[in-house]
């Protein structure tokens, strides 16, 4: 999702050189991060007292105190359980802003729903929101919801639109599949958030009717009329020619594996993985297994450029928590020499590496 | 087409012996177009055609205005098409020296009607595949009505309206469309019986075939809105399987051509596909329906905050595709709020269906057994009584919490069936397990259990939970179970935050851990004291009965 | 989507008073029923047995639905007038018999009558 504040809100006090919204995200961080429902509640619902637009309420209020949750949480400066409570007090803190300003459903029925396996909620949450107060007729089916039960609401009630939110680019794969489905039952899809890439260009790939880059543009686009129908000549395999190497298929079935025989070629090489607790061995472990993962799914997507980011991504995270990010280098060469009977993911190990070494001897002589 | 072996090549006054006598009929003209020979099959096939006369006084008018055409360009010129009767021709011309053609007149019906027999074949199995692709996606009734519209006037009609079986209350819902504006519901009251082979089509007896109706005696509702003169309209019964899935009608206008024999043929295999789409969309909408009125009381239940205290609940059923299992939880609120309230989860052994429907029967037990709820083991006694009598050994592990505000806190009476016991995460991140142990129930005469008390202080959370977490089996190694110990951990960390996040935290948690892997049906329950910055708050958001 | 592992059952008679049935495997939903299929034919072939001994040691894993075949096993025991032994129990499986309470029921002398008390 792009940020908020490049973007004009509604409200007052707009010659202010920081966002005329500032007093209340302030507010509603404090709170949020203090576990504190009502001063939470008392913030926002102050902002729509003061005459702000809810729907600038809820995403340059709301939406951008969850993304300094976020980015907080990235740079280790909150805890998991801080972020956890911030996003729970905001949820509730919605639920407050739907219970004050409600708009009569008179526009078209939308089915909102987050890709199987995905955790954030509150992104589709406040699309849910917004599109309730610009009348469309919501159905918010919430995070953690398995294909099959997506496809049977969508037989049940024809929605206008599917709107399928993912933040997880791990999930894709399960989004495409997601995706093929709702419209194989004649239902366009529009996708959004992060997981779809910062110009979308997953949600194309996947077969999307639509994207959006963020909650705002999403209803603007369903505002705008309906989406084109979708034409159902083409099968999921059409989207992504490259899969019949079957490289993906092989690296998600043996990932266990996969994982194993990097932990283990890891402690040969790294001595100081003997003193580890049994927490810091199962944080290694998964960090291997998101390396597996996030390669797969740059073989999926046919996107070199995706694992990439995430390796970069995932060394600053270490690098937040003062984990030295070096092991990733010999791990990328573990996982290569498993791999490299497969042409595709061995350039990709090596074009990776090759740039996570270079950013990483950057760091150590600007350091 | 080769050229006759001995087409003459000079002046041409007189049809030589061969050529008279030659199978294809040949016609010659000079430039003016005036005929100047013909031969014997040339006057059996067109009788009309005078000597002296010209083409276009006599002969068909394909053949004179080719004629004119080749009199006028250069080279051989380009050969003419037409019909005699139910004959098509194929006109070869051969140029003379003195400006004179002959036209060698060759009889292509044979080829020409295979090939157009195969374009239109080739038309309608195109055109029968894109119905059903579109129609197969859908099981939602009211888009397969509007998917049949908008076929029909794509490739049938101009308008076309699809009226389904009468829903409750004798009125018809009805779909229609004119080609070039959207597709419109509606629900309509009237009287089918105005409508000849209607009442039939719509009950799907008697079989009917598609019905031509007079466009003068046609009720109002029934001519499209914004529509000009009806040319012709006929009305096609739609068949389901084994049920009527409605009629459709369809409409051409005054200038648009009647439907011909092949159109018809068309139009009923169309009606024949979107019929079984429509009614298996149906029965499966009522499929859906019975299921969701059954499933009500199996579905876990909304949890929410109550009488001071947070709950927070999440499930998830085993396979994908279902929505209840083995697992439950119920929350039955007190009536008075210095009572208690009464939380109940529990697993019964198995998964699926069956499971589930073993669970309606304990929650129902449950909920008649509240009035002993301040007796926890008289309950379990009772709900024993009542599963032993099943003649397998299913059994249930649950626990029972009795919950009520005390103070700033929350007091707690807990009572384990053999269910493992809930976690206790207090202020300082430590995770107790709290003492209590039971007999599980249903499955032996005797039951056991002790109760624990206990009390949380604000923002401490007791988490009730299933097997299903502790038994998920993956990780990044693929077949570590999640495990008693790694939950006490993930708890630890949870010391503080709310009941949903704490929920959401552990259920999260289990299922990554689970990646693809099968698993058992989850279920975990929170009961928080809220934390107790309200009492320092000013404003009037309904915090008011925490100040107490 | 079946996770755990193959089950197997060996059914041995000792004597003309003993049986026994050798578990190695997971007593999961996809599997236990087993159990119960080898006993009730192990009972029917051998009528007049006295103890039926259920060798647990190469249980590697029990859930509800496991611990469900058991008591069934303990039900079709008791029917044929045998009294149940769980033998090596393994850590896991006792602690799991030991918090539902079962382990005494399950290995307890067998009920002079079929009209048991029920607690009420």
């Amino acid at each position: 999702m792009t940020d908020p504040t490049t973007r004009t809100p509604t409200g007052p006090e707009e010659s202010l050189p920081q966002h005329p919204l500032q007093q209340y995200r302030d507010a509603l961080w404090a709170s949020a991060i203090a576990g504190d429902e009502y001063g939470a509640t008392d913030a926002v619902l102050g902002a729509l007292e003061a005459g702000v637009d809810p729907e600038a309420v809820l995403l340059d209020v709301v939406g951008a105190v969850q993304r300094k949750v976020g980015l907080e949480w990235a740079a280790n400066r909150i805890s998991v359980a801080q972020e956890h409570t911030a996003t729970a007090i905001d949820e509730r803190v919605i639920g407050a802003i739907g219970h004050r300003v409600r708009t009569e459903p008179h526009r078209a029925r939308i089915a909102v729903a987050c890709v199987d396996g995905e955790w954030h909620a509150l992104p589709a949450r406040l699309l849910s929101e917004v599109l309730r107060l610009r009348g469309f007729r919501v159905d918010y089916l919430g995070a953690q919801v398995p294909a099959p039960h997506l496809v049977e609401h969508l037989h049940r009630t024809a929605p206008e639109v599917v709107a399928i939110s993912g933040s997880i680019a791990t999930r894709l794969p399960t989004a495409h599949a997601t995706i093929t489905a709702c419209r194989a039952t004649g239902v366009p899809v529009i996708a959004g958030g992060a997981a779809f890439g910062p110009d979308g260009r997953f949600a194309r790939l996947l077969g999307a009717e639509a994207w959006a880059p963020d909650a705002r543009a999403a209803a603007d686009r369903l505002a705008a009329g309906p989406l084109p129908r979708p034409e159902n000549s083409t099968q999921a395999i059409d989207d992504l020619p490259h899969l019949a190497d079957q490289e993906y298929t092989m690296v998600t079935r043996t990932a266990p594996q996969l994982v194993k025989a990097m932990y283990t070629g890891l402690e040969l090489r790294l001595p100081v993985m003997e003193r580890y607790t049994d927490q810091q061995r199962q944080h290694t472990a998964e960090d291997l297994d998101h390396i597996v993962q996030f390669l797969a799914t740059s073989l999926y997507t046919g996107d070199d450029e995706l694992f990439g980011h995430f390796l970069r991504w995932t060394a600053d995270i270490l690098e937040a928590r003062s984990v030295p990010a070096a092991f990733l280098v010999p791990a990328l060469e573990l996982l290569g020499e498993e791999l490299r009977d497969f042409p595709r993911a061995t350039a990709l190990l090596e074009g990776a590496r090759a740039e996570l070494s270079a950013a990483l001897a950057g760091t150590k002589e600007s350091a | 087409m080769t050229e006759p072996e001995h087409a003459p090549r000079g002046s041409v006054l007189e049809i030589d012996a061969r050529i008279d006598t030659a199978p294809y009929p040949a016609v010659v003209a000079d430039a003016a177009g005036i005929v100047q020979a013909l031969n014997r099959a040339a006057r059996t096939l067109l009788p009309g055609v005078r000597l002296g006369e010209t083409l276009t006084a006599s002969a068909p008018a394909w053949l004179a205005e080719s004629h004119a055409r080749l009199a006028v360009a250069a080279g051989p010129g380009p050969t003419a098409q037409g019909w005699v009767d139910r004959r098509s021709l194929e006109g070869h011309p051969v140029r003379h020296d003195d400006g004179t053609v002959t036209w060698w007149l060759v009889d292509d019906t044979d080829t020409r009607l295979a090939r157009e027999a195969l374009r239109s074949e080739q038309a309608r199995t195109a055109f029968l595949t894109e119905v059903s692709t579109a129609l197969l996606g859908s099981l939602n009734l009211q888009r397969c009505m509007e998917i049949t519209v908008g076929l029909a006037i794509q490739h049938l009609c101009d308008a076309a309206m699809v009226i389904a079986p009468a829903a409750r209350g004798g009125r018809y819902p009805t779909v229609s469309g004119v080609r070039g504006s959207e597709v419109v519901h509606d629900v309509l009251d009237v009287d089918v019986e105005e409508v000849p082979g209607l009442p039939e089509a719509l009950q799907g007896f008697p079989p009917v075939p598609s019905r031509w109706l007079d466009p003068m005696s046609l009720p109002d509702w029934l001519r499209p809105a914004g529509f000009g003169e009806v040319g012709s309209i006929v009305v096609t019964p739609l068949p389901g399987h084994g049920v009527p899935a409605g009629a459709l009608i369809l409409v051409r206008g005054a200038g648009a051509g009647e439907f011909t024999e092949d159109e018809e043929v068309v139009a009923r295999l169309f009606a024949t596909r979107a019929g079984v789409a429509m009614s298996a969309a149906r029965m499966y909408d009522q499929q859906a329906s019975i299921t969701e009125t059954l499933m009500r009381d199996l579905l876990p239940p909304p949890v929410h905050q109550l009488s001071g205290v947070e709950f927070a609940a999440r499930y998830r059923a085993s396979q994908d595709g279902e929505r209840v299992g083995g697992d439950f939880y119920d929350v039955h609120p007190a009536s008075r709020e210095d009572e208690e309230s009464l939380v109940v989860l529990g697993d019964v052994c198995g998964k699926g269906l069956d499971a589930a429907v073993l669970t309606g029967k304990i929650r129902s037990t449950l909920h008649a057994l509240l009035p002993l709820a301040g007796d926890h083991l008289r309950m379990l006694k009772l709900l024993n009584g009542a599963l032993l009598n099943i003649h397998d050994a299913r059994f249930a592990t649950l626990v029972l919490a009795s919950v009520a505000r005390a103070g700033a806190g929350v007091r707690l009476r807990l009572t384990c069936g053999g269910h493992p016991a809930p976690l206790v995460v207090r202020g300082d991140g430590s995770v107790e397990e709290a003492p209590t142990r039971g007999t599980l129930i249903g499955a032996m005469p005797q039951v056991r259990a002790t109760t624990a008390e206990l009390t949380l202080g604000p923002g401490e959370t007791c988490l009730m939970y299933t097997d299903g977490i502790t038994e998920a089996k993956g990780g990044p190694f693929g077949d570590e179970l999640f495990g008693e110990r790694r939950l006490h951990r993930v708890l630890g960390e949870c010391a503080g935050m709310p009941a949903e996040a704490v929920v959401e935290r552990v259920q999260m948690l289990a299922s990554q851990w689970l990646g693809r892997g099968a698993h058992d049906d989850m279920a975990v329950l929170a009961i928080t004291a809220p934390r107790g910055q309200h009492l320092t708050a000013v404003g009037g958001h309904g915090r008011g009965r925490y100040t107490a | 989507m079946t996770a755990g592992q193959r089950l197997t059952c060996t059914w041995a008679v000792a004597g003309r008073r003993t049986g026994r049935l050798t578990i190695v495997g997971d007593l999961d939903n996809d599997h236990a029923d087993e159990i119960n299929r080898v006993l009730v034919e192990g009972l029917a072939a051998h009528p007049g047995l006295r103890a039926v001994h259920l060798d647990c040691a190469e249980v590697a894993f029990c859930d509800s639905y496991g611990l469900a075949a058991l008591l069934m096993a303990h039900r079709h025991i008791r029917d044929a007038g045998a009294r149940l032994h769980l033998d090596n129990l393994q850590p896991g499986l006792t602690r799991l018999l030991e918090l539902t309470r079962t382990l005494e029921f399950l290995t307890a002398e067998a009920a002079p009558s079929r009209a048991e008390k029920f607690d009420t």
